[in-house]
């Protein structure tokens, strides 16, 4: 903010719709709409994290799973690791349900 | 028939570990919440209430606020119920919403140039209608820590206002407009998609159609 000058650029190919940073977190983390997914990720690492973090517990459970949670059949949403921007992607499954006129 | 699902707005929950985004073409699955550590998604509605447009949670309490087109719900997650039902009225359709940190308040941005204001303790129509703005309201924002709001739109403005509320429940809100904050639409740029504000600092942030952010000071 001080200097105006962008720092990082991540390409989602998707139009992006929405973004916002997490609140209460020990580094700066985003969650970004693009598309029919959702992304979480650290903008920028400083370090070691803090302990208890959400982001971090949650990343290394993903890593622990090889990259995917656990399934369920009536999962709405696909979790996996995005390696464009090292890591949530949510991608939100199609409905079935067609909107009522 | 297939429709769409794609992510309009993302939102979370204010303790940073529930994500929520809102899908405007999901029928009954445009609402979805995230629950980070568990990796898990839920869609906490089997009813299509008609489209989406922004959802959000409230700062303190487990309450979900839900914009359509005409209206605002608000649900309890504890009973599981529908708390409060918003109608903004006139012609024109949600564009987005904003909750107070308090919680006690809302702010609605319309597609007919309308910003309502929602005092939730006093009633479920408009506390205020402010109308300054020509085109549609496409985003609206509370300051988390001043008592300033701000509503953008694709006439190219980001209206900066200032919004008192009192913790007397007998004393209403006072709303002041602050200032016009003209972009470079006069430049050939375009309108104003989105404004949020700095989380410490009365400085608010703007991004243009032509793909400018803007970040004014005071």
């Amino acid at each position: 903010m001080g200097t105006g000058r962008c720092l990082k650029v991540w390409d989602l190919t998707d139009p992006v719709s929405s973004i916002t940073f997490q609140p209460q977190s020990s580094g700066p983390v985003l969650a970004v709409a693009a598309g029919r997914t959702a992304y979480v990720f650290r903008a920028f690492t400083y370090g070691s994290e803090r302990d208890g973090d959400v982001m971090g517990s949650t990343l290394q459970a993903m890593h622990e799973s090889d990259g995917l949670a656990q399934a369920s059949p009536d999962q709405v949403c696909e979790w996996s690791l995005c390696s464009t921007t090292g890591g949530l992607k949510i991608s939100h499954k199609v409905s079935c349900v067609p909107p009522s006129p | 028939m297939t429709p769409q699902v794609l992510v309009g707005t993302v939102s979370w929950h204010s303790r940073g570990v529930y994500l929520l985004t809102s899908c405007p073409g999901g029928a009954s699955r445009s609402v979805v919440v995230h629950h980070l550590p568990r990796r898990s998604s839920q869609c906490p509605f089997r009813k299509n209430r008609g489209t989406v447009r922004d959802a959000k949670f409230h700062p303190a309490k487990p309450f979900l606020f839900v914009a359509t087109d005409r209206n605002i719900r608000v649900y309890n997650l504890t009973s599981q119920g529908l708390a409060k039902k918003l109608q903004v009225g006139g012609s024109g359709h949600v564009m987005g919403i904003d909750v107070h940190s308090s919680g006690d308040h809302l702010i609605v941005g319309l597609a007919d140039g309308r910003a309502c204001w929602f005092d939730l303790d006093l009633s479920s129509t408009p506390y205020r209608s402010l109308r300054h703005h020509s085109l549609p309201v496409t985003g609206v924002a509370f300051h988390p820590r001043y008592p300033l709001f701000a509503t953008a739109s694709d006439d190219g403005t980001c209206h900066v206002l200032h919004g008192m509320v009192y913790s007397d429940l007998m004393t209403n809100p006072l709303v002041v407009p602050l200032k016009a904050l003209k972009g470079d639409r006069e430049k050939g740029g375009g309108g104003v998609q989105s404004c949020c504000f700095h989380p410490q600092q009365p400085w608010v942030v703007t991004a243009t159609d032509s793909g400018d952010v803007l970040m004014y000071c005071n």
